[in-house]
């Protein structure tokens, strides 16, 4: 298992790659100190800098393609750090700098012309964001738990500043609420960490893996380390500060939040299972009980939400108890379900990290244009904002998992491998799941397709905030189609096929 | 007499802990605080670690009680006084029975951690201060599901996070320091990082509340 | 390289130009309700969407192309097989879009100056036109079978929107059997190939043939793979909405559906059934075919000269020659010795047949709005392919002699009286459909030069020397041309035709007696729709039998149905618990896990 997430590699990293590597994670956070300072009205300067990361990875794509895994260990001091890249990070630094780089053009049409955001918090936005794209990859990279700590907290506390930005009360109060939980979570892991750490005196992920052996204090320290994970995950039961949280916040920060920083926990809460308990197959079923009591809750929740954002909210919480399905597939099963799952749970974090994103600039476009946060204040808008309606409609089809979407097809792996495995329950979650998220989906497609009420006034979107949300949402569509794409990206570099 | 100079260091961060914790007065919980983060400081330095006696006096002690005492709206232009009287008050009265409930979920927290450790081989140096460390962590969790007004649930934060540290470093040995007191350091910023963002926050909230209001807005609560 | 990249754009191009309209009017948020003027939907761009797969086709050298991201992995090819299937269809499509032009002139002036309702057809047809050519264009370069039914699945249904563009009561009615009937074919083709691809595991057309040649069902999977491209050819029995469809459609999506599309179940069987392989065994199956193709040819030709409509009559025709076409395609299952040269003719028949009916139908059109030519020059000139289809004349002449040539020599004389009798039906059928023509005939002269008659003159150009520039099996036909002493035993159908025509056109004279019976456009359409009927109304009887049982079941689900919401609606209270514990929730989560730990 731990071939497959690129801890095992005697692969010594070239310069280049590691310089590469350095830019990757480092320049979005310069470009975000820039973007304080300037304060950028347009959004393609941004985008030509940023470009640059974007093209470092491809190289450093390129570069893992024909070498393999790299590792670097960093000695600083008695301190070492370890470090790896393999096709896994590779997929998830490339999503990470994708949905970056599109909130980053969204935001300056969405602050100026949109919400005519002023004072501070504009200014704040751009650091901000480079540091959590930063703090991203460093989580992506990290193949030990002080690295993880660090990017953890980095994050968390980002996540929360940007919360934050809108400075309206009741952003305030939920960001409030999400701080201190984040806290806490991160305090459970931390707990989980030194555990680890007084047992076998070392944090290297792969070192780990084969120093740990089961007891009461590797099953204390999982626990906790799961405990606070799922917390900062929004996994039910211990979801509730999500929706709240989204409600207030700027459209393209709770984007990114939903796509990425959520999955960042799930992605460490899931490595750390297969690396030190990969045979746990009954608390892996609890979680994955806990999924499906997501997907049901998070289901019926956004079918009734009264508010389009906490439709988006529900949904995600609805959305990552599939994700949370990975972890009966994967700890405890037979070779052969563990390599169809493998592929479908990252293609479902892709999938919905996509959807979900071009799903909240949609909704975002259609509040600012239609002046109405509540789902029956959509009546009329298939009439006045066909283009933003179809990025939400695109946007949908991969959330609800029909085909040709990446979400179909994610949904189709993940299905196969639990028949393989024997899982039946998770057949009826996934089918509940998606009647759930059909239902609603359609729900705001029936109050958009009211037509007989008078429209008061409206403002069009710039065109520009638009086009994003449909690049996203067809990009989402189009991961369907070339799923083998990503999946071989997945099967180099150490991931066994 | 050693066994003295090894339990006080030990007992005295758990007693103003506790002190802290339980005092109705905010403003003395939080001078209280700064003690507390002295004493912390003062074990760290027992235990020979002083780097992180330094940074706690640093970070814990000074930095964290200046946000503090600014979420109370004293700053050291306008003097000591409080902005307004009614920061002296905990609004939430405390019931027995909340007390209580909230005691079970810390109770099996301890029980974990205490199974955990017991498969550990007993700290050779400083047995107190790991207790002391558990200990404070329970109070902590205790105290930061019991209250529900948000300086006081920083303070309880503060504290579990300080057991953490204590637990952790009793824990690592002599060949992995570096990795604790890495973990350490970037839990300190972070303990910092986050009392800071959540005084602030405490100060916008009252600045936005509506100042009409007769109940004092420093006791909102965030449920 | 540049014909990899033709490749694509060859597809591509048709999807753009389809998405270019509507997103012109999307950017223009709002453009579809406001009143006013509208952007011009037609224009020159939008009739050069099978420009790249002309080029395509006309440039040298084979092509494949594969992509392994695309389905279960994409395999498109040209080879000289495909090519003249390309070229023809390509040309046809290009010249129908430029007639259109002309064609729709009116509605387009409608639509510019403001009508909602035409604007909104225009720009459904401005959608599907493209959409239905790339579907054709991609099952023709097709090599794997899940592109191969992509396309033919998107031609067909984007084909819906072209039949019922007019929008009226017949339109309607043309497109529902269209409809129907292409749900049946659709559903046993799809059937046949996943049976077939998935019985001997393979992707490409190819494979599947050798499969099907190989399997031990053979018999039935080429049965049913026939039947489903059947009711695409207007197979009889199954081509019930041919004449219900083509004739309601504006003339020139007529002339496509009539040339191009209906050939895609010609290609379709050719693309699938083992033909000229001795080894498949499928000899009964193919003198069923050749019988099923005659009966086709025969009756389509007798029900068709009784139809009015010029449009109907030349639909029926269709049905007729393409039985011509089917009694070959079953020489190659019954006699697979004959297969190699039958192919050739075969390519060479359907090609004339397509571009000529192109071209006749383009003529309909052309008779109603007559161009400013002299009559002596434009009849003749409506004639001429009309001749050509009878085979005696130009590229008819040519192709008929390629396949009976064939014939003879494999000793099928019985074959060649049946197909000469259903030529003396050809004839008898566009001496009527032209007759229809002159009845109806137009005074309203159009300018000559218009897009119009330019692209009907070029399609008549292109029909008739069809056999002088058609590459088949390599390069162009040697010698299509008959020697001198076949031409009697060529012509004597079209002789006998005419001599029937005329006998017809003096009775009808003589007696001065209008029929006033006529039989239905759609002939056995009627038959099905009252057995449907019948069974609709069985079944209805028998729902509502249920349904009043139901009824108290119904009552109780309603009440449950409530409840529930009611519960659902309850359920965020528990939300601000969650909110409220939090921590203890954790912690118990913790707990949990390290139960499961424990556990195992």
């Amino acid at each position: 298992m731990i071939e497959r997430l690129g801890l095992v590699t005697t692969q010594l990293p070239t310069t280049g790659s590691s310089m590469m590597t350095l830019l990757v994670v480092l320049l979005p956070l310069l470009l975000g100190m820039l973007g304080g300072a300037w304060r950028p009205w347009r959004g393609w300067p941004g985008l030509v800098v940023a470009l640059l990361s974007l093209l470092a990875l491809v190289w450093l794509t390129q570069q893992i393609a024909t070498h393999g895994t790299q590792a670097w260990v960093l000695d600083l001091g008695t301190l070492t750090l370890h470090w790896r890249a393999n096709g896994l990070t590779l997929l998830l630094l490339l999503l990470t700098q994708l949905l970056v780089l599109a909130s980053a053009a969204y935001a300056p049409a969405y602050l100026c012309d949109a919400v005519q955001a002023r004072g501070r918090g504009p200014a704040w936005l751009w650091p901000l964001m480079g540091l959590l794209a930063t703090s991203l990859s460093l989580i992506w990279l990290a193949a030990d738990l002080l690295s993880l700590y660090i990017g953890l907290e980095l994050m968390g506390l980002t996540a929360v500043g940007l919360m934050l930005l809108p400075g309206r009360e009741e952003a305030l109060a939920a960001g409030m609420r999400y701080l201190l939980l984040a806290l806490i979570g991160s305090l459970a892991f931390l707990l989980g960490v030194a555990l680890l750490l007084g047992g076998w005196g070392r944090l290297d992920l792969a070192g780990l893996a084969e120093a740990v052996e089961p007891g009461p204090l590797l099953w204390v320290a999982m626990a906790l380390l799961s405990a606070g994970l799922l917390l900062k995950a929004a996994a039910f039961p211990l979801h509730a500060w999500l929706a709240p949280v989204h409600g207030s916040a700027w459209t393209p920060v709770s984007a990114l939040h939903a796509a990425l920083v959520i999955k960042a926990s799930f992605f460490i809460a899931l490595q750390l299972w297969l690396v030190l308990a990969p045979r746990a197959a009954m608390a892996a079923w609890l979680v994955g009980g806990m999924g499906a009591a997501a997907v049901v809750w998070g289901g019926l929740l956004a079918w009734r939400a009264d508010k389009l954002k906490d439709v988006v909210a529900w949904s995600t919480v609805s959305q990552l108890g599939y994700l949370l399905i990975a972890f009966p597939l994967l700890i405890g099963t037979s070779q052969a379900v563990v390599s169809i799952a493998w592929g479908g749970v990252w293609l479902q974090l892709l999938a919905h990290s996509l959807a979900k994103a071009a799903m909240f600039l949609a909704v975002g476009n259609l509040m600012l244009a239609t002046g109405e946060s509540r789902v029956s204040g959509l009546a009329g808008a298939s009439r006045r904002f066909p283009l933003s309606l179809l990025s939400f409609g695109i946007a949908a089809i991969s959330l609800v998992g029909l085909p040709p979407s990446a979400g179909f097809t994610a949904k189709w792996l993940l299905l196969h491998a639990s028949l393989a495995a024997g899982q039946w329950p998770w057949l009826v979650v996934l089918a509940l799941g998606t009647l759930l998220s059909a239902a609603y989906m359609f729900r705001v497609f029936r109050y958009s397709f009211v037509e007989d009420v008078e429209l008061q006034d409206y403002r069009p979107v710039p065109l520009r905030m638009d086009l994003i949300a449909m690049a996203l949402a067809l990009a989402s569509l189009l991961l369907g189609l070339t799923a083998s794409w990503p999946l071989a990206i997945l099967a180099i570099a150490g991931g066994v096929p | 007499m050693s066994s003295l100079f090894d339990v006080l260091p030990a007992t005295l961060p758990v007693l103003l802990a506790v002190l802290v914790l339980l005092d109705r007065r905010l403003l003395r919980a939080c001078s209280l605080f700064v003690l507390f983060a002295l004493t912390v400081a003062l074990t760290w330095w027992r235990l020979g670690f002083i780097w992180l006696a330094l940074l706690e006096t640093l970070l814990g002690a000074v930095l964290t009680g200046a946000f503090l005492f600014h979420a109370l709206g004293i700053s050291p232009a306008r003097g000591a006084s409080p902005a307004r009287p009614s920061h002296g008050q905990d609004p939430v009265p405390l019931i027995w029975r909340r007390t209580l409930i909230h005691l079970i979920p810390v109770l099996a927290l301890m029980g974990m951690l205490a199974a955990a450790l017991a498969s550990l081989p007993a700290s050779d140096s400083s047995p107190a201060v790991r207790w002391s460390g558990l200990v404070l962590v329970g109070l902590g969790l205790w105290a930061f599901a019991l209250h529900t007004h948000l300086l006081r649930r920083l303070l309880a934060f503060n504290i579990t996070g300080t057991g953490i540290f204590l637990l952790l470093m009793t824990l690592v040995g002599e060949t992995t320091t570096a990795a604790g007191q890495g973990l350490v350091i970037t839990g300190l910023a972070v303990a910092l990082l986050g009392t800071a963002l959540g005084a602030l926050l405490i100060r916008r909230l009252d600045a936005l509340a509506p100042s009409q209001q007769p109940s004092p807005v420093n006791g909102r609560q965030v449920s | 390289m540049t014909a990899t990249l033709l490749l694509i754009l060859t597809l591509l191009w048709p999807l753009l130009l389809m998405l270019r309209s509507p997103l012109r009017v999307l950017m223009e948020q709002d453009a579809l309700w406001r009143p006013g003027p509208r952007p011009k939907l037609l224009d020159a761009w939008w009739a050069s969407a099978p420009l790249p797969a002309l080029a395509l086709a006309l440039w040298p050298g084979e092509t494949t192309l594969v992509l392994d991201g695309w389905l279960l992995g994409g395999v498109w090819q040209l080879d000289e097989a495909r090519r003249p299937w390309l070229l023809f269809s390509a040309l046809l499509w290009g010249l129908a879009g430029v007639y259109a032009r002309g064609y729709l002139v009116a509605e387009q002036q409608a639509a510019e100056a403001g009508d909602g309702g035409t604007f909104l057809r225009l720009a459904g047809l401005t959608l599907l036109w493209p959409l239905t050519l790339a579907g054709n264009l991609l099952l023709l370069l097709a090599e794997d079978i899940p592109s191969f039914y992509l396309g033919f699945a998107v031609m067909t249904f984007a084909a819906y929107g072209l039949v019922v563009h007019a929008d009226n009561r017949d339109a309607h009615l043309g497109g529902r059997a269209y409809l129907i009937m292409a749900l049946f074919g659709e559903a046993l083709i799809l059937g046949g190939l996943l049976w077939a691809a998935g019985s001997a595991d393979v992707l490409t057309l190819a494979a599947l043939r050798d499969g099907i040649a190989e399997a031990e069902q053979g018999a039935w999977m080429a049965a049913i793979l026939w039947l489903g491209f059947g009711v695409k050819a207007g197979v009889v029995g199954l081509h019930v909405w041919l004449p219900l469809a083509h004739p309601v459609a504006p003339t020139p999506a007529s002339a496509v559906l009539s040339g191009v599309m209906i050939k895609a179940g010609l290609v379709g069987w050719l693309s699938v059934l083992p033909l000229g392989d001795p080894a498949a065994g499928l000899e009964p199956l193919g003198r069923l075919v050749i019988a099923l193709g005659l009966v086709s040819a025969l009756a389509a030709a007798l029900f068709g000269i009784t139809q009015r409509h010029p449009k109907a009559v030349l639909a029926y025709s269709s049905v007729s020659q393409m039985g011509m076409l089917t009694a070959l395609v079953g020489t190659g299952l019954s006699d697979p010795a004959l297969w190699p040269a039958m192919s050739v003719a075969v390519v060479l028949f359907a090609a004339h047949h397509g571009m000529t009916k192109g071209a006749l139908f383009l003529g309909v059109g052309i008779s109603e709005h007559p161009p400013r030519l002299p009559a002596w020059l434009l009849w003749p000139l409506l004639i001429l392919p009309a001749v050509s289809l009878t085979g005696a004349l130009a590229s008819g002449l040519a192709s008929k002699w390629a396949f009976k040539n064939v014939l003879y020599e494999g000793g099928h004389e019985t074959l060649v009286t049946w197909l000469s009798l259903a030529a003396v039906g050809t004839t008898l059928l566009v001496a009527r459909a032209l007759w229809r023509q002159w009845r109806e005939r137009g005074h309203h002269a159009i300018p000559l030069l218009g897009t119009m008659p330019l692209a009907w003159l070029f399609a008549i150009v292109a029909a008739t020397s069809l056999p002088l520039w058609l590459p088949v099996a390599g390069g162009v036909v040697d010698s299509p041309w008959p020697p001198p002493d076949e031409l009697p035993g060529l012509m004597w159908p079209v002789g006998v035709g005419l001599v029937l025509a005329c006998v017809g056109l003096w009775l009808a004279a003589i007696t001065r007696r209008r029929i006033t019976w006529r039989l239905m456009s759609g002939d056995l359409w009627w038959l099905y729709a009252m057995l449907a009927r019948r069974l609709g109304a069985g079944l209805q009887e028998g729902a509502e039998r249920i349904g009043a049982r139901g009824s108290r079941l119904r009552g109780r689900l309603v009440a449950a149905e409530r409840e529930g919401m009611a519960w659902i609606d309850g359920l965020p209270r528990y939300e601000r618990r969650f909110r409220q514990l939090a921590v203890p929730l954790m912690i118990g989560v913790a707990v949990l896990l390290l139960l499961g730990f424990w556990l195992g």
